[in-house]
């Protein structure tokens, strides 16, 4: 089954089309690399498949759902992106404990913020925009959603958080996941990547097999 | 999922975070304290008088107690993204409207459980025998201003002027609460006969819950 299924979309952004008729099909497990330039519509894209923004035009189908079946389309698909949705004056521990409830789930929080190496107790406000992308992680890991949107997850990193993010998108690819990752660092992302893809002016390239330097 | 469960979370995370920051409470406090005295000064010294002031005063305090802490109601939401993840979280909306609005009535009501005695004492009013019905209306009241504020709060969290805007948006819509929870305090403090304070309360109820249902239906609809 594919995990993604996108046919003409089109969105409008005021006077001005950020995608012009974008189709793409992924299939289920895969790791795909979006690249494009800055305003190319990457995270227009990743918006309207979290169903976080409606299309101008067009359709399509995440995960089997139709994109205006949003609820479903929300149990399953999580977006990290660059505004993480973090609560400043909770701590990181209960940040992810309120992400919980509201997916109704349970799930280890001390083990997945030992994973992220984010051992603290502080107020998020407090922390760095690194140690942020941690507990993005640390809420991805904890979730286990089967579509995974990152934007731009290697940005604002030191060497030791971005082969972290490597390592746990891998991980979340062998637990079954699909992944979706815009970037601006071909190098890194293409040694993870299974297919990547070009956006630009709002059209979207055939997914390809990524080239490994 | 359990709605109940969503609606408690989502009010606890406001509460904790309130309690943390604390910036709804001590300036909601603080402005309301300062209304409720500056106005016995104004009305002087004469007791009779500043009975008859205070169930007016008391509501003029609660209303704009009221909107100063809407428009605090949606904040810890936009910082750093936090609405769009709260929309974007598998639940329907409409239970995220009864998670804020509960949040922000807790709020609403500890400021009246300070405010409403602090008000009695300073102005001489008596209600002892009508504590009962007038919580009641009390609690009505402010129910009923938390139903309009959270909604107009979520309406213009994303427009500029919204600290302007808020005041202008809310009062037209809460005037039939203000009139009722007036008219039923002054009843019950003054104990007019020609005032059925039943009824008001009643209208007051009535009130809520036609604003409770048509909030809840069209929050979805104001924040997508």
């Amino acid at each position: 089954m594919n995990a993604l299924s996108l046919q003409g979309l089109v969105h409008r952004y005021q006077r001005s089309y950020v995608l012009r008729g974008t189709s793409l099909e992924l299939p289920s497990n895969e790791i795909l690399a979006l690249y494009g330039s800055n305003g190319a519509g990457k995270t227009t894209l990743l918006k309207i498949i979290a169903s976080s923004l409606v299309p101008t035009r067009g359709k399509g189908e995440v995960l089997g759902f139709d994109l205006a079946n949003r609820l479903e389309i929300r149990k399953r698909v999580l977006i990290v992106s660059h505004s993480l949705g973090f609560y400043p004056d909770l701590t990181g521990k209960e940040n992810l404990e309120f992400a919980l409830k509201m997916h109704g789930k349970t799930g280890n929080i001390a083990a997945a913020l030992e994973q992220v190496g984010l051992a603290t107790e502080n107020r998020v406000r407090g922390f760095s925009s690194g140690m942020r992308k941690r507990l993005a992680l640390a809420k991805m890991v904890l979730l286990e959603p089967t579509l995974i949107l990152l934007d731009e997850p290697f940005a604002a990193l030191d060497p030791e958080g971005k082969n972290l993010v490597e390592n746990i998108i891998l991980e979340q690819k062998k637990r079954g996941a699909t992944l979706i990752i815009t970037s601006h660092e071909p190098e890194r992302t293409n040694k993870i990547a299974t297919l990547t893809v070009n956006l630009e002016h709002g059209e979207i390239s055939k997914p390809i097999v990524p080239e490994v330097a | 999922m359990n709605p109940w469960h969503i609606i408690w979370a989502i009010a606890v995370k406001d509460w904790r975070v309130e309690g943390r920051a604390r910036d709804v409470l001590a300036a909601t406090l603080f402005f309301a304290v300062l209304v409720v005295t500056i106005l016995a000064f104004a009305f002087g010294p004469e007791s009779a008088k500043l009975r008859e002031a205070a169930p007016g005063i008391l509501w003029v305090a609660i209303a704009f107690a009221s909107i100063l802490a809407a428009s605090r109601a949606f904040a810890a939401e936009s910082e750093d993204g936090a609405l769009e993840a709260l929309l974007l979280y598998p639940v329907p909306h409409e239970l995220i409207y009864l998670g804020k609005l509960l949040g922000n009535l807790g709020l609403m009501l500890l400021i009246a459980v300070v405010i409403t005695p602090f008000t009695l004492i300073i102005y001489g009013v008596d209600i002892s025998g009508r504590e009962l019905p007038f919580g009641l209306a009390v609690l009505l009241g402010v129910t009923g201003f938390s139903i309009v504020s959270s909604f107009q709060s979520a309406l213009t969290i994303n427009l500029r002027s919204r600290e302007s805007l808020l005041p202008v948006l809310i009062f037209p819509v809460v005037v039939p609460v203000i009139i009722a929870s007036v008219k039923a305090t002054v009843g019950i403090i003054t104990k007019d006969p020609s005032i059925d304070v039943q009824s008001w309360l009643q209208l007051l109820l009535g009130f809520n819950l036609v604003y409770l249902v048509v909030c809840t239906l069209a929050f979805p609809y104001a924040v997508e």
